[in-house]
Order: C-alpha cells, then sequence, then structure tokens
C-alpha cells in the first residue's frame, strides 16, 4: 500500500468505528427507528390478528387462493437477490467496485428474506404444524410430498435463507475480530470477541478462509439462478392459464434481479447520505447499478412480450382471454403501470447522465419497486380471477390486514436495517483494505 | 503448510512491519534460510506470502466442499427414495413412484447448501477457531493486526536462532519486535 | 491489549460450545429413537371404571358375545355401550345385593347413565365406522387385543395414525380382508363373511386421506 491508499484505509476504519462506537447526534437514526417500530407494531398487530382469527381476514376467497402473501413472499424474496447477486456474481467475476456495498446489500438479502419467510408460514392458515413440512419422525406414518413445487420451494427458502446468513457471517469474521480489537469497552470487546471466534488474521487463516468464501461465492451465484426459478415454478408447474409457461423460471430470475437493484438504490442513496459514506459508494456505483437496472428491465420486458406472444400463439381460449383481461379488462389498470413502470420508465437509463442523478434514480427505484409488486400481483391475482370455467370466475381486493400485513413488513425489514447500521460494520473493512492495496499495486508504486 | 496452531508460540519473535513488500521479503528469508516454523498475520488476505503448503490447503478446502455437497446430496437422494419409494409410496396422476426428476430442484439446493455448510465450517473451525484467548494476542499491539499492523512470527527453538532471526529482521526493515522464551 | 477473555475463560466457553454442538445432534438423534421407541404412557394400562366390570368373567366364563352389549357394532359407526337395562337383564336377578353393583342399581332407579371412562379415543377429526371394518371381516381383536381376557379393559394397540396405516397400506390385508387368525369375528358368535376375501381394494383407495379425515 502506498501513502495515500494508507490514508483512505484509516480513514474508512475510524468512518466505520466512529458509526458504532462514537458520540454523534443521531436525530436522522431515531427519527427512522420510531417509524420503523411503529410500523413493525402493524406487523405485529396484523399476523396476531391472522394466526388468532384466521387467514379468513384476508380477502380471500374462492376462486382466488392466493393473494398478498404469496405476492409479497414473491416480492420480498425477489429483492434479496440483488444482494446475492453483488456479493456472488460480483465477487467470483472480479468486479471489484462491489467491495463497498457487498456487506449492505448481503444484509439487505438476509432481511429480505427474513420478510419473506413470514409469508408462507402465514399462509398455510396453521401456522402452529408450519414443521410437517420437514420430514422429521412422527407417528403419523406420513413423509412431504416431494413431488410438489412447494416442497420444492420449502428447501429451496430454506438453503437461501442458510447460505445468505452463511455467507454475510463468514465475511463479517475479520471485521468483527476488528471491532473486538477497538471497542472502547470490555462488554463491547467480548461480544464483539465472542462472535469473532478468536480471529487473528494468519496468513494460514486468510488462505482458507479467501478458498472457501470463493467457493461460497460460486454455490450462492447458483443460489441467484436457482432460487427464484424454483419459485416460479410454484406457478409454472400448474396448468393455469397465465402460469403454464416455460417463460417464468428466466423471466422471474431477471425481475428477482432488477426489482432487487431498485431495492438497493432506494436504500443507498439516503443511507450514503446519513451515514457518510459518499467518498466510499461514489456515483460509479450508481452508474453501475444503473447498467444492471436497465439490463435486467430489458430482460423482464422481453418476458412481458413472450408471455403475450405465446397466449396469442397457442391459440388456446383460456390464454387469449387472459390477456384480453389484461390489456383491456378488469386486469388492464395493474397491467398497463407494469408496463410503465418495470419497462418504459426505465429507458430513461440509456443515458449516463441519468444514472449519475441520484435524486432521478431514486425516484425511479421507487416506481420500479411499486412496478414490480404489480407485476407480481398481476401473475398472482389475475390468473386466479380467472381459469378455465368463466362460471367460477371471481373477483378479489386486499382487506385491511393485507396491507397492514404487506406494509407492516418494511417495519420489521427497516428495524433490522437500522439495527445493523449502527451496530455491525456496514462496509466490509477487510475487503476494501485488500481492493486498495491492490489498487495501487496495479498502479506501480508498491511500499 | 500445515495448520497453523501446529506451529508453537512458546519461543519465538513477534516483529513489526510497516510495508507489505518488507513482509513479504522477509517471509522469504525465514524460508531461504530455514528458520522457523513461521506465521505471518494481517489485516487482510496479502497476495505473495509464499508459504509451503499454501496450493495443498486451498485443494483440501475446495475437496472438502466438494465432499460435502455430494454427501449433502447423497443424503438427500438417500432420503427422497426412502420415504418416496420404500415407505410411503403414493401414486399421484398414474407418475411412478421414483420419479427421479421431481427431486433434482431439491437435491440441487441441497448440494449447495451442504458445500455452504463445508465451506464455512472449513473457513471458521477448521481454521484454528474458535480461540478467544490465542496467545497471540498476547503480543504488544497485537490489536493492530486487524487494523493496519503487519506481523510476523518466527518459531525459534535451537540456540543462536535468535540472533539469525534478528538479524534477519533488521535487514527487512522491521519496525520493531517482541522476543518471547520459554517460561517467560 | 490482552484478549478479552483469559484462557480460563476461553476453555469455557469452547466447551459449551461443544456442549452445544453435541446437544443437537443427542436432540436429533433422541428424535428418532423416540420415535422407534412407541412410547406411549397410557398403552396397556387398565382404566379405572364406575363398576369393575370383568370382560374376561362375562365373556369367557360366562360365553356372553360381544354383540350383546355392543349391539350396533355390526350396524353403525360407533359399536354402542350398553344401557343400564342390559346389565339389568340379568343384574335384576343375578347378585342384587352385591356391593360393587350398586352403581348399576342406582343408575336404573335414577336414570343417569353410568359414566363409563372411554379407553378408545380417537381424535374428533377421524371418522373410523365400526361396521365397516367388521364387513371385511376385521375381528374385534385386530384392534382391541383379547378383550375375552382383560379383567379390565385397557388399550391393547398404540392408536396412532401410522398404526392404522399398518393395514391400511398393507397389500396382503387389503386386497382380501381376513380376520387376523383366521377365527369367527366374534367368539361364540360366528358371522361368516366368506365374501371378504373376494372384495379387494386397491391400496391407493384405503390410504387416502379422506377415508378417514373427511
Amino acid at each position: 500500500m502506498n501513502q495515500g491508499a494508507k490514508e483512505s484505509a484509516a480513514r474508512l476504519d475510524s468512518l466505520i468505528l466512529g458509526l458504532v462506537f462514537g458520540a454523534r447526534r443521531r436525530v436522522g437514526w431515531w427519527a427512522a427507528l420510531a417509524v420503523s417500530l411503529g410500523l413493525l407494531g402493524l406487523f405485529v398487530v396484523s399476523i396476531a390478528m391472522v394466526v388468532g382469527r384466521g387467514i379468513g381476514v384476508w380477502g380471500l376467497n374462492v376462486p382466488v387462493a392466493w393473494g398478498f402473501a404469496i405476492v409479497n413472499f414473491v416480492w420480498w424474496i425477489g429483492i434479496g437477490h440483488a444482494g446475492t447477486f453483488i456479493s456472488a456474481i460480483l465477487f467470483v467475476s472480479e468486479q471489484s467496485w462491489r467491495a463497498s456495498i457487498n456487506r449492505f446489500t448481503e444484509a439487505m438479502t438476509l432481511f429480505a428474506v427474513a420478510c419473506a419467510g413470514v409469508f408462507p408460514l402465514l399462509h398455510l392458515g396453521r401456522i402452529g404444524v408450519w414443521y410437517y413440512l420437514l420430514p422429521y419422525p412422527n407417528d403419523q406414518g406420513l413423509w412431504p410430498q416431494w413431488r410438489s413445487p412447494l416442497m420444492w420451494d420449502f428447501i429451496a427458502i430454506l438453503s437461501y435463507g442458510t447460505v445468505s446468513a452463511l455467507f454475510w457471517f463468514l465475511g463479517l469474521v475479520p471485521d468483527l475480530a476488528r471491532f473486538r480489537d477497538r471497542a472502547p469497552k470490555l462488554w463491547q470487546r467480548r461480544v464483539f470477541g465472542l462472535l469473532a471466534l478468536g480471529w487473528r488474521g494468519s496468513s494460514s487463516q486468510w488462505i482458507r478462509y479467501g478458498q472457501a468464501y470463493l467457493l461460497l461465492g460460486g454455490l450462492a451465484t447458483a443460489l441467484v439462478v436457482s432460487v427464484h426459478s424454483i419459485v416460479s415454478m410454484d406457478f409454472a408447474i400448474s396448468l393455469n392459464p397465465g402460469w403454464h409457461s416455460t417463460i417464468f423460471p428466466p423471466y422471474f430470475v431477471a425481475g428477482a434481479i432488477f426489482s432487487g437493484f431498485a431495492m438497493v438504490v432506494t436504500l443507498l442513496v439516503p443511507l450514503r447520505r446519513m451515514l457518510g459514506l459518499g467518498e466510499w459508494i461514489t456515483l460509479r456505483h450508481f452508474d453501475n447499478m444503473g447498467k444492471i437496472l436497465l439490463l435486467t428491465s430489458l430482460v423482464v420486458t422481453h418476458g412481458y412480450f413472450m408471455e403475450a406472444y405465446l397466449a396469442w400463439h397457442s391459440g388456446d381460449p383460456q390464454e387469449m382471454e387472459l390477456l384480453r383481461q389484461r390489456l383491456s379488462g378488469d386486469a388492464s389498470a395493474v397491467f398497463w403501470a407494469t408496463i410503465v413502470f418495470n419497462s418504459l420508465l426505465p429507458q430513461i437509463l440509456w443515458a449516463s447522465s441519468v444514472r449519475r442523478n441520484l435524486g432521478l434514480l431514486f425516484v425511479l427505484s421507487l416506481l420500479i419497486n411499486v412496478g414490480m409488486w404489480l407485476e407480481r400481483y398481476l401473475i398472482v391475482v389475475s390468473t386466479l380471477e380467472q381459469r378455465f370455467l368463466p362460471a367460477s370466475w371471481g373477483a378479489f381486493s386486499g382487506s385491511f390486514w393485507d396491507w397492514g400485513l404487506f406494509v407492516g413488513s418494511f417495519g420489521l425489514f427497516f428495524t433490522l436495517l437500522l439495527l445493523f447500521v449502527r451496530a455491525l460494520p456496514v462496509v466490509s473493512l477487510h475487503e476494501m483494505k485488500e481492493h486498495l492495496a491492490h489498487e495501487t499495486k496495479e498502479g506501480g508504486s508498491d511500499g | 503448510m500445515g495448520k497453523e496452531e501446529r506451529i508453537s508460540f512458546d519461543s519465538g519473535i513477534m516483529a513489526r512491519f510497516e510495508a507489505e513488500r518488507d513482509l513479504k521479503a522477509a517471509c522469504s528469508a525465514c524460508e531461504e534460510l530455514g528458520v522457523g516454523p513461521w506465521e505471518a498475520f494481517t489485516p487482510y488476505g496479502v497476495d505473495g506470502i509464499e508459504k509451503p503448503g499454501t496450493e495443498s490447503a486451498k485443494r483440501s478446502v475446495s475437496k472438502g466442499v466438494l465432499v460435502g455437497a455430494c454427501l449433502a446430496l447423497a443424503i438427500g437422494y438417500a432420503l427422497f427414495y426412502y420415504s418416496s419409494v420404500v415407505d410411503y409410496p403414493y401414486r399421484v396422476g398414474g407418475r411412478p413412484v421414483h420419479s427421479w426428476p421431481a427431486f433434482v430442484p431439491m437435491l440441487f439446493e441441497l448440494a449447495v447448501l451442504g458445500g455452504a455448510l463445508t465451506a464455512v465450517g472449513l473457513a471458521l473451525f477448521g481454521n484454528g477457531m474458535p480461540a478467544w484467548a490465542h496467545p497471540v494476542f498476547y503480543f504488544k499491539g497485537m490489536e493492530d493486526v486487524t487494523g493496519e499492523g503487519l506481523f510476523l512470527w518466527v518459531s525459534c527453538e535451537r540456540e543462536g536462532d535468535f540472533e539469525q532471526v534478528e538479524s534477519l529482521l533488521r535487514e527487512a526493515r522491521a519496525l520493531s519486535w517482541e522476543r518471547k522464551e520459554h517460561g517467560k | 491489549m490482552p484478549p478479552p477473555f483469559t484462557p480460563a475463560q476461553d476453555q469455557w466457553l469452547r466447551n459449551a460450545f461443544r456442549l452445544f454442538i453435541a446437544g443437537v445432534v443427542l436432540l436429533g438423534v433422541t428424535g428418532f429413537a423416540w420415535k422407534q421407541w412407541d412410547f406411549d404412557p397410557e398403552q396397556g394400562l387398565p382404566v379405572d371404571q364406575p363398576v369393575p366390570f370383568s370382560h374376561r368373567h362375562h365373556v369367557t366364563d360366562m360365553g356372553i358375545s360381544c354383540r350383546y352389549c355392543h349391539s350396533d357394532v355390526d350396524t353403525s359407526a360407533f359399536a354402542g355401550m350398553p344401557d343400564t337395562q342390559t346389565c339389568m337383564s340379568c343384574h335384576s336377578q343375578l347378585w342384587t345385593e352385591a356391593e360393587v353393583l350398586q352403581p348399576v342399581r342406582d343408575s336404573f332407579r335414577s336414570g343417569k347413565p353410568i359414566e363409563w371412562q372411554r379407553v378408545h379415543d380417537l381424535a374428533d377429526f377421524v371418522y373410523f365406522d365400526h361396521s365397516v371394518h367388521l364387513a371385511h371381516g376385521i375381528d374385534c381383536r385386530s384392534c382391541h387385543g383379547d378383550v375375552a381376557d382383560m379383567p379390565q379393559v385397557w388399550r391393547e394397540e398404540r392408536f396412532s395414525m401410522e398404526w392404522c396405516l399398518d393395514c391400511h397400506r398393507d397389500d396382503g390385508a387389503s386386497q382380501g380382508l381376513q380376520p387376523r387368525g383366521g377365527g369367527d369375528l366374534f367368539e361364540g358368535a360366528a358371522v361368516p363373511h366368506a365374501e371378504a376375501s373376494e372384495r379387494g381394494h386397491p391400496l391407493s383407495r384405503m390410504e387416502n386421506c379422506s377415508v378417514c379425515h373427511r
């Protein structure tokens, strides 16, 4: 490392340590936490209602038996994918710019998966017997039905949550050791020391650690593609018009990364300011994320187009009727909002001045988040409203508790996120230092 | 390279360096002179610290992850086969009870899970941890090893080792060093 | 700066960590072992009744058929419990002064039925039908054990869902149901079900969820 890189590293070090141990006035943080805790309260009350009174408090009824719970689940799980994409695919492909945002986005993944996990459990209706999904020793002589995509989904989410947590924790260990060595109070040193497991940065440790982290990145790369593919199979394996389609897995994966990056932008624009990370999370990061948003938007648009094209090409009357409903029928408002938010508006990202305009990017990312939620709503609800028999068509609208759960889940998400930025290193110190050391070496001056 | 914990921290010298380049030079000097065993301590993974056995350590992690993934896959497949073919054969829609293509997505996820658990296990518990009060923590200034300090430990067991290592460290422009002798 | 833990604390923590891992493993192993053991605290324990009615005495010594008291067993879902009048059809003449039969006489006079304690109590979401089992040749002993030899009745079998499925999944049993042991359905009152062996049910129908959970 040359002198400049050393100073940069020291600056980052004291900044990140200061965020946790420094005494600064954090009016913004407390205000944000208060709002989040309020929403979390709504979430808890809504869960209590659903568990206490049963899922009858939702707007669900035959024929629409999948509603907000599934929409929210797919939406939250999709958001998680950007974090895994950044920490796994960009790591394996050696995109070093990711080093300053991957810790944060991995945390985002973890908390999004936590939010997502709540919804299928509530959707079961009898949350007390969720463990029926596990192959556990029972005296009913039963096993889970492995041929059901819902079991695939359960195992995929279980793996995804576990691997995300492991990946996050493994990356944290050397930084936890940093906190152990720098925390001002003994109890803080003990807490971080306990979690750091006695990391001491010996070269033997770094060799195994680096190799294991690389392999974990490779494994998580497989998850980016596979988890949302399996989520899409919940729909695609069924025979319903609008669901039974081979385009679903790639279309869902692209949608997941699209919505996830939108969420990363939504969160990073204000947090970067709040935490003073402007030097480390630069316009270049937003520029790159804008490009990824644009690319995934195009893939998703291709998916929308192919859905419509395949419906027309199949000549199947049910598929055609569903398409008609989406283009000009009852579902058209949601459909055209989806197209505008997810396909048309992101086209402004072709201009690099837009990709570097944080205010514009922030608004756009919010709209994309809304658009992706509407897309999932369209997929889940409009199909179920109009299946094969016109006699059994029906309409769906969410109840207060549907909305309460959805809005409340933001409370869980933001509470966890705010606690995270206050208690743990938001930027991976050891990766940034390694990155700085490399950069100066490539510049030719070392020592 | 064997595991680091096989190195004794009872007797030797812990030296601190300012520059990465000096540390690396000192490491190769140790290797050339045959002193040690030695171990470097750094705040991030430094490229180019040539320890004997680096490649085999990496390979052993890779192999472990492969074995972990295969094991999870095999256990998963055995579970699916036993439960849906042997113990609870249930025909759905005329499909065969051993409808293995339906198991593939889950087996894939389980293999990833098994590999990831092994990788983390090897990176933490197979890597000299947990060790909440490891002997290296007691050297002066060691709390900087996670910040900006570059350290090198050289074990000194034989007569004259200390002097040889100290001259080596002087040559490699070490900032400071601390001697530790048996029983002290 | 020394580490935040002393070597003694480190040792303690490491032991605690090992203990934790061992505990998790042990929990898993115990779960499966518990399952294999089939532990059921009430199985095989005689149930106290208001009147110490002995099935052994009435069936084996006296030769009374099951259906004398459980009269609806082959025609309805519930086997039927005898009313006090059934008891009194004999006991108005026999043992009229016996102390143990006082509750029977009280019930006869007041019209309030005797509060027999259930021995075989299935969960409410299980629709068990005695008549269909008898019609297909399952004798009483297959589930209730040798009640004819019980002074006081206990639950002989486990009565778990898996235990039901032992027969419902067993190809041999469902293809041609036979009284276990090949004898008569009711000791002393033969109801031959010769055609039972010819009525087979495909396995998949016998273990359909809705066969028992309607």
